[in-house]
């Protein structure tokens, strides 16, 4: 074996021992266990079924209620626990550097994998129920809809990234996190599409990256919608200025809050 | 071989600098024991990361061509939600290992009974200073690194580590950096003070001890300038 595929292959290993840890470490001491990241967002789409039914509202786009409820929440989990975790193994798993050669970037990276690799496990679970339920169920267009999720992993990776690096600066801004991301499930789609809202929240709207990628995905999952108002240009840009950001801000402070490095 | 380039570390901020270290240059053998005789609070932990990597210097470099350890009897890389178990083998698999070998030998030598698949927050602070020695044990390196800890545990426990590690030290080397002589006397060949930011080479730990007690502690003028001397 080359050097390069050696040295690929000890990295390829150390991602995948740091993921099982976090698999292992997340939800210790818990009867469920790492269920939990799976039952959540099942939850969270079970309450959204639950109130559209009691307002008696349906998608604005003719497909299932609760296919229409995924597309959203999936990608909205994806981004919001991509970001959640790469903050959290910044500071739980940041002795792993003490060992084997781990970099601060390995666990930001395995974190991020591993919520990639949840949203898809979620995914599958809920499309095979409403396969089960409703009938067969297709994705209309399986290359925009892995763009949809690709470009939110992404977009979840460099803000959580940026949040990871601040966290480490600062505690009063890691515990700012949760505040700021607030209001993204409210003005991201999850329960609506973008033509619903009125023209005059588009300016604002339209820089919300978060909502350009649920529509990227919703536009891959259904036949009869096409998202007039996504564009990959505001996720890819944003995702690239606030990553640029981040690694501007770790050559500023350098070290942490324990002088150690800042990944 | 373990080299240091010209390092100096400030702390905690530039506006108002604590010298850590100070434009040192150094190297160790790979089979060499040195003792680095500290005050506490003068940068033993500092100085401890650097070497290891973890913490890069503000100036100069740190190049190493051997492996070299965590330092010894460290448990930060232990989650307290796992069994030792499973820390074991996790942090085996990340040190690439054989984690069935480095499991036996830790479950073997912390000798905590059934507490070894239970969660570490179960733990006495006495079992974990227990598995965490143990496992710096189980690996072979080619340098061990101690930021003072040569032993954990009661007294005969403290007595099966320092065989452990002596034993390690007939084809490994060792950097112990320490504020006590004796310990330093027991284990290493070679020696230093680390003293207003140098580490100034000496014949023993006595020495060493003169030095850092000659300078009076943490601020005496002529023992600062012989520092910057040598720097």
């Amino acid at each position: 074996m080359t050097h390069f595929a050696n040295g690929m292959w000890n990295w390829a290993s150390t991602i995948q021992t740091i993921m099982l840890r976090e698999v292992r470490c997340r939800f210790a001491g818990d009867p469920l266990g790492y269920m939990w990241a799976f039952l959540v967002p099942l939850l969270w789409i079970g309450t959204l079924m639950y109130f559209f039914a009691l307002l008696g509202r349906s998608p604005a786009i003719p497909v299932d209620t609760p296919a229409f409820i995924a597309t959203g929440v999936v990608p909205y989990v994806l981004f919001r626990y991509t970001i959640t975790s790469m903050s959290r193994v910044a500071s739980t798993h940041r002795h792993l550097v003490h060992f084997g050669g781990v970099r601060g970037s390995d666990l930001l990276f395995a974190a991020a994998l591993l919520e990639l690799q949840n949203a898809i496990i979620i995914f599958a679970i809920i499309w095979v129920v409403l396969s089960v339920a409703f009938g067969p169920t297709p994705i209309e267009n399986p290359l925009e809809f892995i763009n949809g999720l690709l470009l939110t992993a992404m977009l979840g990776t460099a803000v959580g990234r940026f949040f990871a690096i601040l966290g480490m600066v600062s505690e009063t801004a890691k515990r700012m996190v949760p505040v700021v991301l607030r209001p993204m499930f409210w003005i991201s789609g999850i329960f609506f599409t973008a033509p619903e809202l009125p023209s005059a929240l588009h300016i604002y709207l339209q820089w919300n990256p978060l909502l350009h990628t649920i529509e990227i995905t919703r536009s891959g999952v259904f036949l009869d919608y096409t998202s007039s108002f996504a564009n990959i240009a505001v996720p890819l840009g944003f995702s690239t200025v606030i990553l640029m950001t981040s690694y501007v801000m770790q050559s500023a402070f350098k070290r942490g809050r324990d002088g150690m490095e800042l990944t | 071989m373990i080299s240091m380039f010209n390092v100096s570390r400030y702390h905690p901020d530039k506006t108002n600098p604590n010298i850590i270290l100070n434009n040192v240059s150094t190297q160790f053998a790979r089979n060499e024991s040195v003792g680095i005789l500290a005050l506490g609070g003068t940068g033993k932990t500092t100085l401890a990361r650097i070497l290891s990597g973890v913490e890069r210097p503000d100036i100069g470099n740190v190049q190493r061509h051997n492996s070299l350890s965590h330092p010894i009897g460290s448990t930060v890389g232990f989650h307290a939600g796992l069994s030792g178990a499973q820390n074991v083998r996790f942090l085996a698999r990340l040190l690439r290992r054989n984690v069935k070998e480095t499991t036996d030998y830790c479950e073997s030598f912390a000798d905590i009974g059934p507490y070894f698949h239970r969660p570490i927050d179960q733990y006495a602070p006495i079992m974990r200073a227990r598995l965490g020695f143990a496992f710096s044990m189980s690996v072979e390196f080619d340098t061990y690194l101690s930021d003072g800890i040569t032993s954990a545990g009661d007294h005969s426990f403290r007595d099966k580590c320092e065989a452990a590690l002596l034993e390690r030290l007939t084809r490994s080397g060792l950097i112990l950096i320490s504020r006590h002589a004796r310990t330093l006397n027991r284990f290493c060949t070679k020696f230093y003070a680390l003293h207003a930011g140098q580490l100034l080479p000496c014949s023993s730990p006595e020495e060493a001890q003169d030095i850092l007690d000659y300078a009076g502690g943490y601020g005496n003028t002529y023992w600062n300038e012989v520092a910057r001397n040598v720097g």
